[in-house]
């Protein structure tokens, strides 16, 4: 049966081992490259945005702008795995008629689509894990500069979740192999599903792992120094970029909520109209007219504005990767279940 | 124990249903001794497949009950072990080669016999370096039979193996089937839809049609319960009880009838006349006789114009 097996799926596997070699090539390569240009412009060391941290971060962005779309492309890998290695599994056995001929042999069918399983599914897994931990390492130094780990693409394609991509693909293409019997129409069904069901994991994985709350106590003096802008150091500016940010609301006491990024041109417009810029106007932040200002005080001497803060530290990406990992695992192993009690019904037509 | 009398292959008023409503096979009764060979002979669609598949466990029974070897067809390794099957235009993995195929058969049976395959197909004349999708359809052929009897069966079941094979490629392929089948005392059915070849390496005939069993039974068994019977129409309306009428050919003065019965007919003014097989086959095919206990009314005619 193991030679049955490697003799039957030998052609593909070249075809594989020849990419899985290209890609920890290409891999191993931009890690070494991204570490000695970020050493060279003085990252790591830098966790904020901010100052000469800020410059650096921009020429590593610059530097490797290319890498996203690469990344991006890892992404499908599972599914081609899925559409190309599990959906004819059974379907093509079906469409050639050998299924009469591998299922009356001295090998249960239950053995059968077994052994297929175990070899296949553990061959891709491992390239799955070799993948996943590679783009961990190679990303690791750009993840600051472009912005964490959260992000979808850079997501799914490092650590554990690519081999539980990897076995709800395979899981999926050899349950549509089984119950539909036609290659075609197996792979279109599994690359359907798989991003039916991938896609909505990007909106729903924030509540994997419970977030981290901050309320902060805004200093309103600090508001009347711009006009137009964010707070200058509430407790959102004091997040890394790996942080994911999931809702950041500024409130006052009567609950009024306020548009972070634009809370002074909120407050101003909501008490005093009639601030605007100093009438020598130019340079950044733009100078406010003094006598607007002293009017605006009074005002919004009595406001208490607290700002929330909602987000999933960069430390919740191993907890929140190992959630997904166990869900999708678990549906893999469904999808297994259908597929091998299907053939092991062994139906000749 | 004598091998002549053990029952390889028995079946008790099997069928299957596709769906709710289609019956592939009904009602089929069938008892076949150790060592038999069987040529199963019906329509396309009649359902000979159906039954074939059945017996090898691919398809699971409906209703009644089959033995094969004595035990009930399933997907056991036990049980397919004892099988052989061939199953209709001889699947092989086209992108193996001929040697990759033996692999294939040593693989997935541990009583696989090496030096029987590689005798089958040197007898064959199958290069063993070929790729199975560029073997002609007379080299698939053997090299799927040489797979299943490599694998030492105690009952080989062929589904249509002739169907695409020309004059010669079928004389060959029966000649290698019957030197394995005598040599190991193996059990054989297979099926055609039409008896031709066959007939020469039988010994028991299944005739199915429309999903039933019409006629089944040893060969020379068969031939000497059906006469040919010729005379005026006055006797031959008037027969003896316990005798069938099979089919009737009326001209004006002169009946021919096929009849079915188990004992000597002494009427001098009537002739008899030995049937022949594929007389006898295309009579049960043709007019879709079902077997009756009793002599009735002929149930078919034929008017003598069409003749």
């Amino acid at each position: 049966m193991i030679w049955t097996t490697w003799r039957q799926h030998r052609a593909e596997a070249a075809v594989w081992a020849v990419i899985l070699a290209g890609l920890v090539a290409a891999m191993l390569a931009v890690g070494s490259i991204a570490r000695s240009r970020a050493s060279a412009l003085g990252l790591p060391g830098c966790t904020t945005r901010d100052g000469n941290c800020n410059d650096a971060l921009d020429a590593l962005h610059r530097a490797f702008h290319t890498i996203p779309p690469f990344t991006a492309a890892l992404i499908a890998i599972p599914l081609l795995a899925g559409m190309f290695w599990t959906a004819p599994l059974v379907s093509r056995e079906y469409e050639a008629g050998t299924h009469r001929l591998a299922w009356t042999q001295t090998v249960s069918p239950l053995r059968w689509i077994t052994v297929k399983i175990v070899l296949i599914f553990g061959a891709l897994a491992g390239l799955a894990l070799i993948l996943g931990l590679l783009a961990a390492w190679t990303l690791d130094p750009l993840t600051a500069a472009f912005g964490g780990r959260y992000n979808s693409t850079w997501y799914d394609t490092q650590g554990i979740v690519p081999v539980a991509c990897m076995l709800f693909a395979l899981a999926l293409g050899v349950a549509a192999s089984a119950l539909i019997r036609r290659t075609i129409p197996a792979m279109a069904v599994t690359l359907i599903v798989y991003a039916a069901v991938r896609i909505p994991i990007h909106w729903i994985r924030g509540n994997f792992w419970p977030a981290v709350t901050h309320t902060y106590n805004v200093d309103v003096a600090t508001l009347l120094q711009r006009r137009i802008g964010p707070l200058q150091d509430g407790y959102l500016s004091t997040l890394t970029p790996g942080d994911w940010i999931q809702t950041a609301t500024i409130t006052d006491s009567t609950g009024h909520r306020y548009v972070p990024n634009e809370l002074s041109f909120d407050v101003f417009s909501r008490y005093c109209p009639s601030v605007r810029p100093a009438a020598t106007a130019g340079g950044d932040p733009q100078p406010l007219d003094p006598a607007t200002i002293a009017a605006c005080k009074p005002k919004v001497a009595g406001l208490t504005l607290h700002e929330t803060v909602t987000y999933q530290p960069a430390a919740h990406f191993w907890p929140i990767q190992t959630v997904e990992t166990v869900i999708f695992v678990a549906l893999a192993a469904l999808l297994v279940i259908v597929a091998v009690l299907t053939v092991a019904r062994r139906r000749p037509s | 124990m004598s091998a002549a009398t053990e029952i390889a292959i028995e079946t008790v008023r099997a069928g299957h249903r596709y769906g709710h409503q289609l019956w592939g096979l009904r009602e089929c009764t069938l008892s076949l001794p150790t060592g038999s060979i069987t040529a199963v002979v019906g329509a396309n669609g009649a359902g000979k497949t159906t039954l074939l598949n059945m017996l090898v466990g691919l398809l699971p029974a409906s209703e009644g009950q089959l033995r094969v070897v004595g035990e009930q067809p399933s997907s056991k390794p036990t049980f397919l072990a004892r099988i052989g099957f061939l199953a209709q235009d001889c699947p092989l993995y086209k992108e193996f080669s001929v040697a990759d195929m033996l692999h294939f058969g040593r693989a997935m049976n541990p009583n696989w016999d090496d030096d029987l395959a590689h005798a089958r197909l040197a007898s064959a004349n199958v290069p063993l370096n070929r790729r199975a999708g560029r073997l002609s359809g007379g080299q698939r052929a053997q090299v799927a039979l040489a797979l299943a009897v490599a694998k030492q069966p105690q009952v080989l079941l062929l589904d249509e193996p002739l169907a695409a094979l020309d004059p010669l490629a079928r004389r060959e392929f029966l000649k290698n089937l019957l030197d394995s089948a005598v040599a190991s005392n193996m059990t054989v059915m297979l099926s055609s839809h039409l008896l031709g070849d066959l007939a020469r390496v039988c010994d028991h005939l299944v005739v199915i049609s429309d999903g039933e069993v019409r006629l089944a039974g040893d060969l020379d068994q068969l031939l000497g319960e059906h006469h040919w019977l010729s005379g005026a129409p006055e006797q031959t309306s008037r027969l003896p009880s316990g005798v069938e009428v099979l089919a009737e050919y009326r001209h004006e003065r002169h009946t021919r009838l096929l009849i079915r019965t188990s004992q000597r007919l002494l009427n001098p003014a009537l002739t008899t006349e030995p049937v022949d097989l594929e007389e006898l086959v295309l009579a049960y095919l043709e007019h879709s006789v079902v077997p009756r206990e009793q002599a009735g009314p002929p149930r078919v005619t034929r008017e003598a114009s069409r003749l």
